[in-house]
């Protein structure tokens, strides 16, 4: 049972996660699966790549790779002062600043926008007439690395975790000038590659900050050829660099640490540390640095948001009601079956090591192109379901895999694998091994996973509306419509509820998780 | 002979759980001090107090003639100068053999080949030469155990102390380790303070040994003593 079950899964991953990738590119190079002329191939991949695209390519990737490093710095500092340092409340801060990340991109932007932007409250009252210039690619890296900053936090304290308390002590005890240089940051070196890795995937497919800012980016022409030519061939081309790149990179990781062990840690010895000891000033320097980071990634988008509502808030909301019912649908539908998938993905390919790669690729890919790919495959297939809410679950089982994967990868550790193989050898079968055994010891896992991914999908915009069946509109996408229209205030209102219904599902989910503990 | 460790009233909770309760003893220069009692009587946590790897929830830890943990003082782990061999053994999996050596030795040798000079010289005397360039992972389990004490010498502290260090070898490879440990400590002058449930190790490798039983000390005594009301319980309970 246990093989056949793991053929399932293989079957699953490649039906929802590689065949439409697979699909989009097959049919975009040779369209109805003929042999094309291999000049005229050639002729228009130089028409689709000119020198403007070249130029939009490298900026994206310059784009991508500064984004990566301050957000990888910031979310470093932060793991190690949350996870080894004797500051006070680190658990609640943990929790504090991962929650920028569950503001949707967009609407960090816009909230900034408000500030900052050509019709920017700061920009009215103190400087009149005197735009701040927020349009360039500058302000996008800002933004996405203050949007971004908390995952590589949360991968880079999974390393830091997973790290055996004894290997720090010897470390301590025999030379610790060198300790964070000599042990720890080589020991966390693939988390923190990994962690930079998925803020650069997240910044190049990232469609919306750019088109808000007025910056041509990569994602952005994508989205441009599916939008307005509806050129799905050239979307697709367009796209294939982008993917080439990120399989690439997570070759180069993958090669780079194939013989390196992701954790140290020995079930006997995983305790909590807090052996940096801050002296009084240094804590006050940490609070201060932490309390910029919520104030410019929290505070002030939130309070925007509140701004620009106009208090017209239950006006907005009731008019919004369907949108938000078909938003609770497809989301907790979503996040389930992506929970179950994430599960028995990481539960089967806990020990293969081409697990990052397997799971990151679909990451580089922008939210409208993973759209397109579940058109094209299933628009021409027999199986029923195009024109169905059932794409927007099959883009969400494609878009967020990874991110309930990697939650797995930080609860499975704490399981030793002896505890399921004195199941086994107890003769109890595969499934009551997983529902009496695993899954007690992984519900936090399973929750948490749950929960972000339902806060993930609640926000999703780009995929959805490019896949959403005739007539049917979620919340995050009549937010997208009012931004067309310049409907600032209806716009902020529906943007509030938004945010005050992830934060209120994220607060449970820290209940849950606490409780769990 | 003078006072090398002393702990005075030491007591210490986890989560509501008493662990060790009004422990005292002292060890002293040049002495094998074992530590011997079943799992989960403390054993660990004393030696980690000593260590300053934890602190106590009362009670004074004296190293050396000065005071290093007491409701005033706390002198962290790495300023006390103390060899530790953990359990299981905590080596830097990343790490080569002379990688290992030589993080150790740059805290107080500045000059890279006065360094090398010294891997070389602690390698021979643990019979670890050949391993140079050998991580962890490539190290059969009496050669992780080498490297571990390796490590430890270069260090090169007066106190060293044992944690079960030889719990998961066969009689064989402990017979060996034992017969290094032993001279080593010789060689180095040093005062040791051996952690085991195992009343053999006990018997061969320690001169004074401390019994605990639910987080408490209930005699310190010679070994030999220690075995014989050890072995006339075991029979009595087989009656």
């Amino acid at each position: 049972m246990h093989d056949s079950f793991k053929y399932l899964i293989y079957l699953l991953l490649f039906i929802f996660i590689f065949l439409p990738i697979v699909y989009l590119f097959v049919s975009a190079f040779f369209p109805n699966f003929q042999l094309v002329n291999l000049s005229s191939l050639w002729n228009y991949l130089i028409f689709s790549f000119d020198s403007r695209i070249g130029v939009i390519f490298f900026r994206t990737i310059l784009l991508g790779f500064f984004t990566s490093a301050i957000a990888g710095g910031i979310g470093l500092t932060l793991a190690v002062l949350l996870e080894y340092t004797n500051l006070s409340h680190r658990k609640f801060l943990k929790f504090l600043l991962f929650a920028p990340f569950l503001i949707p991109p967009y609407l960090f932007t816009f909230s900034w926008m408000g500030l900052l932007g050509k019709r920017g409250t700061f920009t009215e009252i103190i400087f009149h007439n005197m735009p701040l210039n927020i349009y360039n690619p500058f302000a996008i890296i800002l933004l996405l690395s203050l949007s971004y900053f908390p995952i590589a936090m949360f991968i880079i304290s999974l390393g830091l975790k997973n790290i055996d308390s004894n290997i720090i002590d010897s470390g301590r005890l025999s030379n610790r000038k060198n300790l964070m240089k000599k042990i720890i940051l080589p020991l966390i070196s693939p988390h923190l590659l990994i962690a930079c890795f998925f803020v650069f995937v997240l910044t190049i497919s990232e469609y919306t900050v750019p088109a808000f800012l007025r910056v041509n980016a990569y994602s952005s022409e994508i989205f441009a050829q599916l939008a307005a030519f509806y050129d799905i061939r050239r979307a697709a081309v367009l796209s294939l660099p982008v993917v080439v790149l990120a399989l690439f990179l997570a070759g180069v990781i993958h090669f780079y640490f194939r013989n390196k062990s992701f954790t140290t840690i020995s079930s006997s010895s995983r305790k909590k540390l807090n052996f940096i000891s801050l002296s009084k000033n240094q804590k006050i320097i940490s609070y201060s640095f932490i309390l910029l980071l919520t104030l410019f990634s929290l505070i002030i988008p939130i309070t925007m948001v509140i701004i620009e509502s106009n208090l017209t808030f239950f006006d907005a909301v009731a008019s919004a009601k369907t949108q938000i019912f078909n938003s609770f649908l497809t989301s907790f539908s979503g996040a389930l079956a992506v929970t179950l998938l994430g599960f028995f993905t990481y539960y089967f390919f806990k020990k293969s090591k081409s697990l990052i790669a397997l799971i990151s690729f679909p990451l580089a890919i922008s939210s409208p192109v993973i759209g397109i790919s579940l058109i094209n495959l299933y628009n021409n297939s027999q199986v029923p379901v195009y024109g169905t809410v059932w794409m927007i679950l099959l883009g969400y089982l494609l878009r967020f895999l990874p991110f309930s994967v990697f939650i797995f990868s930080s609860f499975f550790p704490q399981i030793s694998p002896s505890i399921e193989e004195s199941a086994r050898l107890s003769k109890s079968s595969f499934f009551k091994r997983i529902y009496r055994i695993v899954l007690p010891l992984t519900k936090g896992g399973f929750l948490s996973s749950f929960i972000i991914i339902f806060i993930l999908c609640f926000g999703e915009v780009g995929l959805t509306q490019m896949v959403t069946p005739p007539g049917f509109q979620t919340l995050s996408m009549r937010i997208e419509t009012l931004m067309h229209y310049a409907n600032y205030s209806h716009l902020a209102s529906l943007s509030l509820f938004l945010l005050s219904l992830i934060f209120f599902v994220y607060l449970i989910h820290i209940w849950v998780y606490r409780e769990n503990e | 002979m003078s006072e090398m460790i002393k702990l005075e009233s030491i007591s210490k909770k986890f989560n509501g759980k008493e662990i060790l309760k009004d422990v005292n003893f002292e060890v002293r220069r040049g002495e094998r001090f074992g530590i011997f009692g079943p799992s989960g009587c403390g054993k660990t946590t004393a030696l980690r107090i000593i260590a300053g790897l934890e602190k106590p929830d009362i009670g004074k830890v004296v190293l050396r003639g000065k005071e290093v943990t007491s409701s005033k003082t706390f002198v962290q782990p790495e300023q006390r100068n103390i060899s530790f061999i953990f359990q299981d053994l905590a080596l830097w999996p990343h790490m080569s053999v002379k990688d290992h050596l030589d993080f150790v030795l740059s805290f107080r040798i500045s000059e890279k080949n006065q360094r090398e000079k010294k891997i070389e010289e602690i390698l021979k005397a643990v019979n670890l030469k050949n391993q140079l360039n050998s991580k962890p992972e490539q190290l059969s389990g009496g050669e992780k155990q080498r490297l571990a004490l390796a490590r430890v010498i270069a260090q090169k502290s007066d106190i060293f102390l044992l944690d079960e260090p030889y719990s998961s070898f066969d009689i064989d490879l402990k017979e060996e380790m034992q017969k290094l440990l032993w001279e080593m400590h010789k060689k180095f002058n040093l005062t040791t303070v051996y952690v085991t449930h195992d009343i053999f190790e006990i018997l061969n490798f320690c001169n004074r040994v401390a019994r605990m039983e639910n987080g408490k000390i209930a005699e310190i005594k010679k070994p030999r003593e220690i075995v014989k009301k050890y072995f006339y319980k075991i029979a009595k309970s087989m009656k």
